[in-house]
């Protein structure tokens, strides 16, 4: 007998595919309604010398990682600078340099990506950080929920760097991307206390943003000397302090300790008073 | 005499594309031939002759053009029928990183032997190839005869009613082959039936009660024991007379 | 019954012969040794240290979890078809979807075991500083979360095995086999961006549609990114979770479905 040989029917797993399919669909129409945050595509990264990098941390889905590498090479290029008092005021808030640069903002016909460029091609000879603003900048499209990185930046670009529009600038677009997160409204109230000369208001505020642990030790030796140029050497010698158990970079304790001891050198009485404050161990 | 196996009008062609041509080869051309129960079946036939597609199409591992294979009266890929046989295949490969001891454990599980007949066969057919000795070292381990032993233990693991033995005898040493031949002998007295292909005649000779010859797919000659018993070389004439006959390049 | 322990026999071959195999060692070791140096790159970011070491670690874990995915799933048929040692399995009375079944489970298995032990290790990096940990680890339940970050990167495993075992099934070589699966990867990562910048574009036609719908068929593995997203304002994980968990088993099961389908006519 001259029989065909025949394959078992297809006819379960074709419905099989059927049913998964239907799945397939209901729950990624589900997934992406219930994704209601969004993170920068990838054509609105910045670009940098480090571009590739960014988009191959995207293509395999690490971009939190992204934004981590570009957080560290971002203090590679600013990091053990944060000297409140290292204002140059020859250069403070304007052009920047020989070559008569701006440092605060692209002028009005300008993309951010021109400004970004001819700040790389700045000459930093004056110890100034032209591409501040553009590494901050790729770190907030990177991940828009690294708030303390963003606070950081903005707070140098606004308090050490004199960068005022710059700063707000930065924040403005960290406000946009999470708009949740209240603080930024708070360092934006602050900054521009500082641009019209409202110190009392300015120190209202950044009293205020200390009390959180992701306020750069930066911005709390700006608050300290603030509150000592005052007249307020308690409160300033408690934000150092404050600064010097909290901080993570030893460079930061020890410029708080600096500080700190400098108060009490010139203030006795704020030695002993903190000395009392303090717990017995 | 009831017939284990049935083979009817049996075809396999390969088709091949490739830049558009297509090419299409024939495995086997309508083969028709039945192996009885309790009987030593032998496929004889040069490389290329279709001895190892046969075996394939018997065992599912190749699907047929057209044609039939049935095994105790019932489709051959019936997972009752698969139960009753052995295959030792012409190289037995194993999983190199995987002892003697948990290779026939797999095979035992997938074959539906119980937990407790595993472990007593597994060390049963371990002694029967002479294998005991290694049963726990690594197969990467192993020479060539020492796999070929494992691959007869795995066949005969689940107590087959059917074997069906490629070329059983290549990797062997003269000794080996000998033992090869005794157990093939013992089994069948058993009441096993088993078919083999082989290139060696004199195995052939020694142990079949029928072979078929093959020859480009081919079932060219079907002979009888009587044919060739009491007369030593006898099947090696046949076979080159039966070749030369059909046209075969020799 | 037979057939489950078919199944679960299968399964635990293929467990031992993946752990037994030296590159799966070797991913191991090299995987512990990378977690271990994550504490050097915490230690470039000081403020934010925990956290580098966090997502570092979990990326790391993921992508040695999905080397062992795909060398696993591309030798388990592939080299065994080549190998022949597949002879021995299918001419016993075993279904062919039981085979595939049983690889897979196996497979799993073994990328489950390679990430629970390199989670081990990331685990011991990130707690070796507590003040750090602590700090970093305030205000979310880190027993809670981390757990859910490793269960949504197995996701992406499962996803990635079905999808890496159906190419072994008709891939000519290993290394082809192991591109399709590494293009589905990044596919299924980059595909929701091109999609939305697709989408955002002004452009239509017959190319935009195509990538579209390359895009939508694709595995969107930005579900299971929750490394990314878990500290997000108003993310809510279990329900997201569930959900994520019906998408993978269903585009799981549509993978090895096709495999099966393809294997049970595949010829030896």
């Amino acid at each position: 007998m001259r029989g065909a040989f025949r394959f078992p029917s297809t006819r379960p797993a074709l419905f099989l595919l059927a049913v998964f399919a239907l799945l397939i669909g209901w729950a990624d129409d589900r997934l992406a309604k219930a994704m209601t945050w969004r993170f920068p595509a990838v054509n609105e990264l910045t670009v940098t010398e480090h571009y590739l990098t960014d988009v191959g941390c995207l293509l395999i889905g690490a971009r939190r990682l992204a934004a981590d590498v570009a957080y560290v090479q971002f203090l590679q290029y600013y990091g053990g600078s944060e000297h409140a008092e290292e204002e140059d005021e020859e250069h403070a808030g304007h052009d920047h340099g020989p070559d008569g640069v701006h440092h605060d903002g692209p002028p009005p016909a300008m993309g951010m990506e021109d400004y970004f460029k001819r700040q790389r091609e700045h000459d930093m000879s004056r110890g100034v950080y032209p591409r501040l603003l553009e590494l901050s900048t790729r770190v907030l499209r990177l991940d828009p929920y690294f708030n303390g990185v963003i606070l950081e930046a903005a707070g140098a670009l606004a308090f050490n760097q004199k960068r005022i529009d710059e700063s707000l600038g930065l924040l403005r677009e960290a406000i946009v991307r999470d708009p949740s997160f209240f603080r930024y409204h708070l360092y934006v109230s602050a900054i521009l206390y500082k641009q019209k000369g409202n110190d009392p208001g300015m120190i209202a505020l950044l009293m205020e943003a200390i009390k959180y642990p992701d306020c750069p030790p930066m911005l709390e030796m700006i608050l300290g000397n603030l509150l000592k140029q005052v007249g307020r050497p308690l409160d300033a010698a408690r934000v150092f302090l404050h600064t010097f158990q909290t901080a993570h970079k030893a460079h930061d304790k020890a410029d708080a300790l600096g500080r700190l001891k400098l108060v009490f050198s010139q203030h006795p009485d704020v030695a002993r008073q903190i000395g009392a404050e303090l717990p017995a161990n | 005499m009831d017939s284990v196996l049935q083979v009817q009008n049996l075809t396999k062609r390969y088709t091949r594309s490739h830049l558009g041509r297509t090419t299409v080869s024939r495995g086997v051309d309508d083969l028709t031939f039945s192996v009885r129960q309790g009987e030593v079946f032998g496929l004889l036939g040069l490389n290329g002759s279709g001895k190892t597609t046969t075996l394939k199409l018997i065992l599912g591992l190749l699907f047929p053009t057209s044609g039939e294979v049935k095994l105790w009266g019932g489709p051959a890929q019936s997972g009752e029928v698969r139960k009753r046989i052995g295959y030792l295949p012409e190289v037995p490969y194993f999983y190199r990183n995987l002892t003697p001891v948990e290779v026939l454990r797999l095979y035992g599980t997938l074959s539906q032997m119980d937990a407790a007949l595993v472990t007593s066969r597994t060390a049963e057919v371990l002694k029967l190839v002479k294998m005991d000795h290694a049963a726990k070292k690594p197969m990467r381990e192993f020479s060539k005869g020492m796999l070929q032993r494992i691959g007869l233990a795995q066949a005969l693991l689940h107590d087959p009613d059917f074997l069906v033995l490629d070329e059983p005898v290549t990797g062997l040493d003269p000794l080996g082959i000998r033992q090869s031949r005794e157990l093939v002998t013992e089994l069948n007295k058993r009441g096993k039936t088993i078919l083999f292909s082989s290139h060696s005649i004199s195995e052939l000779e020694r142990l079949a009660h029928r072979v078929a010859i093959l020859s480009d797919g081919k079932l060219v000659r079907l002979i009888e024991e009587s044919d060739w018993r009491d007369h030593p070389g006898r099947l090696e004439e046949i076979f080159i007379d039966t070749l030369q006959k059909s046209g075969a390049a020799l | 019954m037979n057939r489950l322990r078919s199944i679960i026999a299968i399964a635990r071959t293929t467990v031992i012969e993946q752990i037994r195999n030296r590159l799966y060692l070797v991913i191991l070791f090299f995987g512990g040794l990378v977690l271990v140096a994550t504490a050097l790159l915490g230690a470039l970011a000081p403020g934010h240290r925990t956290r580098v070491i966090f997502d570092l670690g979990l990326v790391t874990l993921e992508l040695f979890g999905l080397a062992t995915a795909i060398f696993g799933a591309v030798s388990l048929v592939l080299q065994e078809t080549e190998s022949k040692t597949i002879y021995l399995i299918l001419t016993r009375p075993v279904n062919r979807s039981t085979y595939i079944l049983g690889r897979f489970v196996g497979l799993v298995v073994a990328v489950g075991c390679t990430m629970l032990a390199m989670a081990a290790f990331h685990l011991g990096v990130l707690v070796w500083d507590m003040e750090y940990f602590r700090e970093f680890t305030e205000g979310w339940s880190f027993a809670t979360v981390y757990p859910m970050l490793l269960l949504m990167s197995m996701g992406k495993m499962l996803i990635t095995a079905a999808i890496a075992l159906f190419f072994s099934l008709f891939a000519t070589s290993q290394v082809s086999a192991l591109v399709f699966t590494a293009s589905f990867w990044i596919a299924g990562h980059f595909g929701p961006e091109l999609k939305f910048l697709i989408e955002k574009g002004s452009a239509g036609g017959p190319a935009a549609t195509i990538a579209k719908t390359v895009a939508s068929v694709l595995p969107n593995f930005q579900y299971f990114n929750f490394r990314d997203t878990f500290q997000l304002p108003g993310f809510s994980g279990w329900e997201f979770m569930g959900t994520a968990a019906i998408y993978c088993m269903a585009f799981t099961g549509f993978f090895l479905v096709l495999s099966t389908l393809w294997f049970s006519r595949k010829e030896f």
